[in-house]
């Protein structure tokens, strides 16, 4: 194992844990506020993915575009899902669950049956390699980290300065009394879903052209964002950075050393943090 | 009175359900289906006490396959008769639900739910990989033929009719020995739990010590699910043990409903049989459970099991506005 080999395992668990944060941000969001264990999150990402091959590789539409159409999609999905199912629902814990459980089914079979089973390649919208230490970083690579850098940066600022923001911040610290100062759930819930599958929809169409798009990664993101978010503590700003960076250089490390078994390992090393540190660090609840 | 009505119509049942093969008569497909469901039933009714507690454990599949595995490993390896793996395998998945438990019940809701989903994962990569690819998929024996004194004979494999007998044999015990637990003090401790965990702490219960023995019966059933699995389908592997599996057992529960034992049987014989006569292939299958679970959740939150009742409500409440309006 060279320099060169440490340096771009370590580049790529910085770039896929940017990506996880950006995916675990939007999920403890929808939990902080509208307490939605939203199980189709991973879909969301899988549906990023998915659709970036079709605009982008199929229909040929510039990457640029691609990706706000996919903002844009996953937005007002988020918008009906709530206003038809999640409304009536809001308040009872395992009902919501159930329901995004019953969508992330439907989503993932609606894809599965659009768009076979198979991995499908999505080529770089930025070809090229920069040569650091004789290692061959892609360029697209690091591009990709600074978008989820800069998205991560930007929703900071949103949620500290924006008056939504605020609002969204002080509903989930104490939804009592922020429902007494006039902030209702009605109006805070679709602004939360508005800004987090679009997070999780980007983060797919990011990741695609790095590595494949595939129908069954849906199910498996969720899992990592729970392992993000139990590290991290769920509905924590800091705590899913934190926890992706984690969870992302493990992982890139993990397959560098074991291959096919460091999935295996997370979630040993999952079980090992649980019975230490049961709520995050950051969680305070 | 209702409680009379209701001791009937389980004998009604029962006897129905004993003389079924002779309803359906020569057709095998309706049988192995019923089969099915059996086996279903028993993960579904043990899911339940996870849920009523509070534990939303999705890894009831994972436990499925290692009652299935180990009762292969048992009878294969060890060479131990069907009758004493059956009783051994589901101890097997109920020690290992402990060790489990012990650890991953410090957390709730939704953490729970995801370690458990994960759970299964693990334990299917585990048999993937601690295994060489030809002997992933394994081929378990039939149960050994039960002889009494020479005359009377019953040879699995030589009718489906014995393993529905079995099966139902099965049913009906765990059935029984669930609906007793939440009657007991053991069930009403449970359900406290779910309703106010802090509350019911406070008056002196260990809840995190009745949820590992809520979670560990839960798993034991699942394990003996999967020895009867595992001798009536003969062969095992770790694509019948998925995430997805688990999610569709929460399917079942929740569709037939979750109020009373009698919903998740009700679910798992509806949407066992049902979808096999309807013209759709297994991925369409999802997306009508998908829906059909949104759309239950949605207008009809007790389940299935409770339409009689709530239709009952419906046309009462207008004949009830009649009235009032009529007075006016």
């Amino acid at each position: 194992m060279t320099f060169s080999n440490i340096l771009m395992t370590l580049i790529n668990g910085i770039e896929l844990g940017l990506i996880y944060a950006l995916i675990a941000i939007g999920f403890s969001l929808i939990f902080g506020t509208a307490k939605i264990i939203f199980a189709a999150h991973g879909e969301m990402y899988m549906v990023g993915a998915m659709l970036t091959y079709y605009f982008y590789v199929v229909k040929g539409i510039p990457y640029f575009y691609t990706v706000l159409i996919i903002m844009l999609i996953t937005g007002i999905f988020g918008l009906i899902i709530d206003r038809l199912i999640f409304r009536k629902l809001y308040g009872k814990d395992l009902p919501l669950f159930m329901v995004s459980l019953g969508l992330s089914i439907v989503i993932s079979s609606i894809f599965l049956i659009m768009f076979n089973g198979m991995s499908k390649g999505v080529p770089a919208p930025i070809p090229g390699y920069i040569k650091l230490m004789d290692a061959n970083i892609a360029i697209f690579k690091l591009i990709v980290a600074f978008i989820s850098l800069g998205l991560i940066t930007g929703l900071h600022f949103f949620f500290q300065n924006s008056k939504i923001g605020q609002s969204i911040r002080a509903f989930s610290q104490d939804p009592i009394a922020a429902t007494l100062q006039g902030i209702s759930i009605n109006r805070i819930v679709p602004i939360v879903f508005f800004v987090s599958l679009p997070l999780a929809g980007v983060a797919g169409a990011l990741v695609a052209p790095i590595y494949f798009a595939q129908v069954y990664m849906g199910t498996q993101a969720l899992s990592t964002i729970i392992m993000v978010v139990i590290l991290g503590g769920i509905g924590s700003f800091p705590g899913a950075i934190a926890g992706g960076l984690f969870i992302g250089i493990f992982q890139a490390i993990g397959s560098l050393i074991i291959g096919k078994l460091s999935t295996l390992l997370s979630f040993v090393l999952i079980i090992i943090f649980l019975i230490f540190k049961p709520k995050g660090f950051f969680g305070k609840d | 009175m209702k409680k009379n009505n209701n001791n009937i119509l389980e004998y009604l049942l029962m006897i129905f359900v004993i003389f079924m093969p002779f309803f359906i008569g020569k057709d095998i497909f309706l049988l192995n289906m019923l089969i099915m469901s059996g086996i279903n039933i028993i993960l579904t009714t043990s899911l339940r006490l996870c849920f009523i507690t509070g534990i939303w454990n999705m890894g009831q599949a994972a436990f499925y396959s290692i009652g299935a595995y180990s009762i292969v490993f048992l009878m294969k390896g060890l060479n131990i008769s069907y009758w004493l793996g059956i009783i051994i395998s589901p101890l097997i998945s109920c020690i290992i639900a402990l060790i489990i438990g012990f650890i991953v019940l410090r957390v709730k809701g939704i953490y729970f739910a995801i370690l458990s989903m994960s759970f299964v994962e693990v334990v299917r990569l585990t048999y993937i990989n601690i295994r060489p690819p030809s002997e992933i998929t394994m081929r378990s024996l039939p149960p050994d033929p039960i002889f009494i004194k020479n005359f009377f004979k019953i040879d699995f494999t030589s009718d489906r009719i014995y393993y529905y007998y079995l099966i139902l044999v099965f049913v009906i015990i765990t059935i029984l020995i669930l609906k007793n637990i939440e009657k007991s003090q053991l069930g009403k401790i449970l359900i406290a739990i779910e309703k106010n965990e802090t509350l019911t702490a406070s008056f002196g219960v260990n809840t995190y010590y009745y949820k590992i023995i809520a979670f560990c019966i839960s798993s034991f059933f699942a394990g003996l699910a999967g020895a009867l699995f595992a001798a009536y389908n003969i062969i095992v592997t770790p694509t019948t043990f998925t995430i997805w599996s688990s999610m569709m057992l929460i399917v079942l529960m929740v569709v037939g409903g979750m109020k009373s034992t009698y919903g998740p049987v009700l679910g798992s014989i509806i949407l066992t049989i049902l979808p096999r006569y309807l013209p759709f292939d297994q991925v369409e299958q999802k997306i009508i459970y998908g829906i059909l679970l949104i759309l239950i959740i949605l207008l009809l939150p007790k389940g299935l099991i409770s339409l009689p009742e709530e239709l009952k409500k419906l046309l009462f409440y207008k004949s009830f506005l009649k009235n009032r309006t009529s007075r006016n």
